[in-house]
């Protein structure tokens, strides 16, 4: 009997607890978005609502918006092109060295991205064309975010039921393409997704590397942030603060969806 | 539909793992056209990796040979073999529907769409699935899960049908009757097949002959009534039923047999043997005051009795006996045994 009570007894302090944490958290988000509508934040509220400083920063900054989509974009869509194979390849091969090319591919997550994008300048930096193009910030993108990608769809690869249907599909007369494409992509397709959706939020955030890669010219939107906490007045940057968030949530929420509706149509 | 008939040959086929364990020692096996021919035996005897190196999904020891009629396809890939297979947990596709399932082998060779449907209605009505052609896998019970997986392997006109314990996902109920299903559709479509699985009544209903297997050796080969009738090693005596071990032994005469609760078998033919077989049903009981034997243990099981009878000389011996036995614990039994029930084994039991 006590420990049916128990959680009735527990809720309202877990409620309690849970608000707090929340307000904690979301406080400071809320303080800083609204430091954008502010005429003047050190008088606050009293010196008016204005959209000025969103007007300002669209003006400045618009083109990092666009920039940071497309670089994510191409992020996930380079992610799946050589993440999926590569996952493919690890979860079925048996020799040892695939796990530790497996650990080495991890490693651009432990590392500062710093550290990772010195070295791709180090190596690539004299090639000119290629190191002033976004096609530069979208390498180093890759290199932190395939493990991500290839892990995640290693691991529905090497579920029993996938060799099954592999197996199922070879003895039906299908050719390794046709298994790929046809029966093995589909069945995994939902864990593709959620690596997408893990690429995509890891890119569209990702700064550190950013900052060492980019270029005035190849600038992303976290690139752009940081730019404008350094030199601009408060409200600019938390007006810019604003629309990233208004940018990345309902793409999110849309990605979300998306991932949702695939673990429907393909879930087992 | 009616399938071709392939004879399969295998020969001198083996299999070695990496790590040197053997997994399958060499062996022949000669299956006819048209024939259902299990492959029994306990888990890890080599019955699934002969069925893969059928199947193409193994590769054997160098050496081996295998051959579908005049075909050799030993060193044939698994997807031009021409087999069908029905796996362990049926492998469905699970983002299809059932009759895509179905037509699966059929659209991967290229066949023109309207024949692609007219195979696959056909083969739902088969199997009996109308109604479910377009439901998904996980939509399904388990029994018609194997329907269609039996329905996707036969669909590509396979020379060789190819079964993995196919109804070992099954519960018990539902296996017997699945069991006569198979077995029915099987004879129906005259496909020469192998079946493998760890489950005796399972192999005596569907196949025409059984090879039994032990550590990665084929022991006998027969029909479920020669080997359970004249088992060649205790080991097939012993998987196909259940068994009594005799020891043999020598009286003042010369003469060789077994002493059971005061009877005298004799037993001629056990050259170079110190064992006979004797399986419980061969055994008759009756109550007989005064007698050495008597009842140590009863199980009722429904349609008949399991008895455990300890004797003098041979100690505890299992009987099966009717439904209605009306012997207790305790009782004083005398036993009959016909000589001939008595079993030979090739081996030292």
């Amino acid at each position: 009997m006590s420990t049916a009570h128990f959680p009735k007894r527990g809720a309202p302090i877990l409620l309690a607890l849970t608000l707090l944490v929340v307000i904690f958290m979301i406080g400071p988000v809320l303080l800083s978005v609204s430091a954008g509508l502010m005429q003047n934040y050190s008088t606050g509220w009293r010196s008016g609502f204005t959209l000025r400083w969103l007007g300002e920063v669209w003006e400045n900054y618009g083109s990092t918006v666009m920039a940071s989509i497309l670089i994510a974009t191409a992020t996930v869509v380079g992610n799946i092109v050589l993440g999926v194979p590569c996952a493919y390849a690890l979860a079925r091969s048996r020799q040892r060295w695939t796990a530790w090319f497996e650990e080495l591919m991890t490693l651009p997550v432990a590392v500062p991205g710093l550290a990772t994008a010195l070295a791709l300048i180090l190596a690539y930096g004299q090639l000119r064309g290629f190191r002033q193009s976004f096609l530069f910030v979208l390498v180093g993108h890759m290199v932190f975010t395939l493990p991500f990608m290839v892990r995640t769809v290693a691991a529905a690869f090497r579920r029993y039921e996938l060799i099954a249907l592999e197996e199922a599909a070879s003895t039906l007369g299908a050719s390794f393409g046709q298994r790929f494409m046809g029966v093995l992509v589909p069945a995994v397709f939902p864990a593709i997704v959620s690596g997408a959706l893990m690429v995509f939020t890891l890119s569209i955030g990702e700064f550190n590397l950013t900052w060492m890669l980019h270029t005035p010219l190849t600038r992303t939107l976290p690139v752009g942030l940081a730019d404008s906490y350094a030199s601009m007045r408060i409200e600019i940057g938390s007006a810019y603060t604003l629309i990233f968030l208004f940018v990345v949530l309902p793409l999110l929420w849309l990605l979300q969806l998306a991932a949702s509706l695939a673990e429907k149509r393909y879930g087992t | 539909m009616e399938l071709e008939r392939t004879p399969i040959t295998i020969h001198q086929c083996a299999k070695t793992y990496p790590d040197g364990t053997p997994g399958l020692r060499p062996t022949d096996l000669d299956i006819e056209p048209g024939e259902v021919l299990a492959l029994l035996g306990p888990s890890g005897c080599g019955k699934t990796t002969l069925l893969r190196i059928v199947a193409g999904l193994e590769t054997p020891d160098a050496g081996a040979r295998i051959l579908f009629g005049d075909d050799d396809v030993t060193h044939v890939p698994v997807e031009k073999r021409g087999i069908g297979m029905v796996f362990q947990h049926y492998a469905l596709f699970p983002h299809m529907s059932v009759a895509a399932n179905i037509g699966y082998g059929l659209r991967i060779r290229g066949t023109p769409e309207p024949e692609v449907r007219r195979s696959v209605g056909e083969l739902i009505e088969l199997v009996r699935l109308e109604g479910l052609e377009h439901k998904r896998p996980a939509e399904l019970s388990g029994g018609q899960r194997q329907r269609v997986a039996l329905a996707r392997a036969i669909a590509v006109r396979p020379r060789v049908l190819l079964l993995d314990e196919p109804l070992t996902a099954l519960d018990a109920k539902l296996k017997e009757s699945l069991r006569e299903e198979l077995a029915e559709l099987l004879r129906r479509l005259h496909i020469t097949a192998i079946h493998v699985t760890h489950d005796q009544q399972e192999a005596m209903s569907i196949a025409d002959r059984l090879a039994v297997m032990q550590a990665g050796e084929v022991m006998q080969i027969g029909t479920a009534e020669d080997l359970y009738r004249a088992p060649r090693h205790s080991f097939v005596a012993s998987f196909l039923g259940r068994v009594n071990a005799l020891k043999l032994v020598t009286d003042d005469t010369g003469a060789r047999g077994i002493r059971l609760g005061g009877l005298w078998l004799p037993f001629a033919d056990g050259a170079g043997q110190d064992h006979v077989m004797l399986r419980p049903e061969d055994i008759q009981v009756k109550a007989s005051a005064g007698s050495a034997a008597r009842v140590s243990h009863r199980v009722f099981l429904g349609d008949r009795t399991h008895l455990r009878v300890t004797t003098l000389e041979v100690g505890d011996l299992l009987v099966d006996t009717t439904r209605d036995c009306p012997l207790r614990v305790g009782d004083e039994v005398a036993l009959t045994v016909e000589p001939r029930a008595l079993m030979t084994c090739g081996d030292a039991a």
